[in-house]
């Protein structure tokens, strides 16, 4: 065949490095944080709200979004909620155990635009894990941003990830930080109700705001909403989606979403550009 | 906390006319609670409603055999009581301060006879009244999803 | 373009030409009561004689007793078995020395013919080239099977019972993207016009023998694909179907198709553009564990898992990620549609759902 074809490639992307666990914190009843290191000479240096695929020898792989310090190489963090059978696999992992690492894959957390601009970022549950990388950069580059806020919603107090972070982050005066669940008891210190609500105990002027949301897809729909409401501007408004994903480079069909394939222009995305794909059931 | 200030920036009394507003400040009284203090119990006689000028309110879930359950936290700015504007007029959950809060304490049954007679407070009322019941409602129901749970909604 | 016209026995030369040269030559024969595409070693190996007749949800050979060679259309098999294996090792996983070690699977690709490829399974190979050289990752093995692989193309004389080519700008004629196109030109004798379309194909017409094709040949040729794409029986509207589907995700349509559909996944076995895959991980009581790659199809449960449920969980949902997919989002993914009216998803569906009548659905409930 005269066709051209591109040049010979390997396998590479789908061969995972070897990556030993060297701490863990327990975060909540189901949710671990892990410590990793790798055990080759590949390092992983990733922007905010990529994500790796995590395999578990003998059990499979599945995506798992990048918490930790964009700038501290050497060390990789994974927040991870056992919700089946590989997640439940790596949350019972202990420090010297050896999993395989691939990626950096995905979009990430339009960080480089937000200069000169109010930045608020708005997690939901889990949806903190993705954004922790995105505040420490923010705080890394304080002084270009105008307002920083982070407004942070879980189920219980017992579900509150990062609870060292989250005193550092009420402390600073760096960033307004607001929490609130959904109950609690008398001795919580924090809000009740809708992360919504938090929306009017911050400063940020929505001409001017950008925004990072993440959590599920609901309560995505409902912050974008009322941040349209408050004046912020669709495609300033970034949010970070999740499907079914085997390979992570584009191939296997099983992240898409609509016209997109989340591995590769997403997961994180304008609300504008999704919008009407979040209100579309079993898409 | 400035009681006329705490007043007059409420949602409540935007647009309302001058007699209304005299009204309201003549009825209102300020209260303080130390954090921890109740501002009334589940199921007691509705007779008044606050507005909180600083710090936070907390309504509670009485639970059986544990610990009550925080279900709402209201804050400066807040109405706190919807129930003492319709029968039965009782709590259905009890208010606690959770931090040292001080209010504006209105007498239900007074303000309800005024707006039997005045129809711009009545608006002014209700209309406060209705937008945050509906938002908690919104924010009630979205939590009903549990989002955060195990398993789908 | 040259071309030459032989008898019967010029394609038997032709074969032989190929397997000396070291191809493993593959064409069509009669398997089980079906088209399937196996091992050849001469003319006598294909369904001379066969024909089929395909409608929805079902599908029949024919024995027309003649000595047509390729009076057939396509069965339930398509060429991306040989591009795209249904089962493929990735790598292997060690565990020693306090590590894992990773060791990439071999590739094999052998140098293999074709023979017998029909214009909407060029197509198809054309479309998933763009998914798996073109799209950002380059599969290896998909570049090296599709380096050693040669094109026979042959080109259809009469339209299959659930075909709908023509519609879809595939087919039944072939101009380029071949190594060699052969027409079948009815008459007594039975004529074959052989046309090259590369190098390697001018290379393998040489050896032939034969005369030199004429304007008058071609001309047959030509009317031989004109009648093929006179007699089909199907269409589908493909003006502005891209936004008709990705706009209409409530269409009601979708509910009632969903009440015949048994989520089989038979169309994306049988289509030759389906490319969904999964990556299973076995381990070996005393071995490594292994990593391979799967067919997939976006018909299963399990396929939309996240975080223990499925998104897709009706089965509304999953056909018309399908249908949807293939026909609108493929345009934003790949730059084509995903579809090329082979008709497998019609003749291999066991309720016969037909594609082309779901968009005729679509297309008139949305004008109301």
């Amino acid at each position: 065949m005269t066709q051209t074809i591109a040049p010979e490639q390997s396998w590479a992307p789908m061969l995972p490095h070897p990556y030993r666990v060297v701490g863990t914190v327990v975060e909540t009843q189901d949710t671990v944080t892990l410590l990793f290191e790798s055990l080759s000479d590949h390092q992983l240096r990733f922007r905010p709200g990529q994500f790796t695929m995590l395999y578990v020898y003998g059990v499979g792989e599945v995506p798992i979004s990048i918490a930790g310090n964009p700038h501290l190489g050497g060390q990789l963090v994974h927040t991870v909620r056992a919700v089946g059978a590989v997640t439940r696999a790596i949350c019972g992992l202990r420090p010297g155990d050896v999993v395989g690492i691939r990626g950096p894959f995905g979009t990430g957390w339009p960080i480089d635009q937000v200069a000169g601009r109010d930045l608020l970022i708005v997690a939901g549950g889990i949806g903190l894990a993705p954004l922790r990388p995105a505040v420490i950069e923010a705080l890394t580059q304080r002084e270009s941003i105008r307002q920083l806020s982070l407004l942070y919603g879980a189920r219980t107090p017992n579900d509150l990830l990062y609870k060292d972070d989250l005193i550092g982050w009420k402390a600073s005066p760096s960033i307004d930080f607001e929490v609130t669940v959904d109950r609690a008891h008398s001795d919580w210190w924090g809000d009740v109700g809708l992360v919504t609500n938090l929306l009017p105990r911050v400063r940020f002027q929505p001409d001017r705001t950008t925004a990072f949301v993440c959590g599920p897809e609901v309560m995505m729909r409902v912050v974008a909403r009322a941040l349209r409401t408050a004046g912020v501007h669709e495609d300033r408004v970034f949010v970070s989606l999740e499907r079914n994903m085997k390979c992570g480079i584009g191939m296997c069909g099983h992240c898409q979403y609509g016209s997109d394939l989340l591995c590769r222009t997403g997961p994180v995305a304008p609300y504008s550009a999704v919008a009407d794909r979040l209100k579309v059931d079993e898409l | 906390m400035n009681p006329e200030d705490t007043l007059r920036s409420s949602p409540l009394v935007r647009g309302l006319n001058a007699d209304s507003i005299a009204f309201l400040e003549s009825v209102a009284a300020v209260a303080e609670f130390g954090a921890g203090q109740l501002l009334f119990e589940e199921d007691s006689a509705a007779e008044s409603f606050y507005l909180v000028g600083e710090g936070r309110v907390g309504l509670e879930a009485l639970v059986p055999a544990g610990p009550a359950v925080l279900v709402e936290t209201i804050g400066p700015g807040a109405l706190v009581g919807v129930s003492w504007l319709f029968p039965p007029f009782r709590w259905s959950w009890a208010a606690r301060a959770l931090a040292p809060t001080k209010a504006l304490v209105f007498p239900g049954e007074a303000v309800r006879r005024r707006c039997d007679a005045d129809a711009d407070l009545a608006l002014h009322v209700y209309r406060t009244v209705a937008e945050e019941a509906v938002r908690r409602l919104h924010s009630t129901r979205i939590r009903l999803l549990d989002l955060y749970g195990d398993r789908r909604p | 373009m040259d071309g030459v016209l032989v008898s019967r026995s010029g394609l038997d030369d032709l074969i032989s030409d190929l397997t000396q040269r070291g191809y493993e030559v593959l064409g069509p024969t009669r398997v089980d009561g079906a088209i399937v595409y196996d091992r050849i070693g001469s003319t006598a190996d294909l369904p001379v004689g066969w024909g089929d007749e395909q409608g929805p949800g079902g599908y029949r050979l024919v024995d027309r007793g003649d000595e047509g060679l390729f009076g057939y259309t396509v069965g339930p098999m398509s060429w991306k078995r040989f591009l795209f294996p249904p089962r493929q090792d990735l790598f292997t996983v060690s565990r020693s020395n306090g590590t894992l070690t990773f060791n990439q699977a071999e590739i094999t690709a052998p140098e293999r013919a074709f023979f017998g490829v029909r214009a909407c399974e060029l197509a198809a190979i054309g479309i998933q080239d763009r998914v798996f050289l073109e799209s950002g990752f380059v599969d290896p093995g998909y570049a090296e099977r599709r380096r050693s692989a040669l094109v026979v193309v042959v080109e259809c004389g009469t339209a299959g019972g659930t075909c709908f080519c023509a519609s879809m700008g595939t087919g039944p004629g072939c101009s380029g993207g071949f190594d060699l196109a052969i027409t079948e030109l009815p008459g007594d004798p039975i004529d074959y016009l052989v046309r090259s379309g590369s190098p390697a194909g001018a290379a393998l017409l040489e050896g032939l023998g034969g005369r030199p094709a004429g304007d008058a040949d071609f001309e047959r040729a030509r009317r031989v694909v004109e009648q093929a794409a006179a007699s089909m029986g199907r269409s589908l509207e493909v003006e502005g179907i891209r936004d008709l589907l990705v706009d209409g995700p409530e269409h009601p349509r979708w509910s009632e198709v969903a009440e015949r559909c048994l989520a089989c996944g038979n169309c994306t076995l049988a289509c030759p553009t389906c490319f969904c895959s999964t990556t299973v991980d076995r381990v070996s009581l005393d071995g490594d564990a292994v990593r391979s790659r799967r067919w997939d199809s976006c018909f299963g449960l399990d396929f939309s898992g996240l975080h223990g449920h499925s998104v897709r969980a009706t089965v509304k949902s999953r056909y018309r990620q399908w249908m949807t997919h293939k026909l609108a989002t493929w345009h934003d993914q790949f730059g084509s549609s995903g579809c090329v009216g082979c008709g497998r998803c019609i003749t291999w569906c066991p309720v016969g759902i037909d594609i082309t009548q779901e968009v005729r659905a679509i297309r008139e409930e949305a004008v109301r």
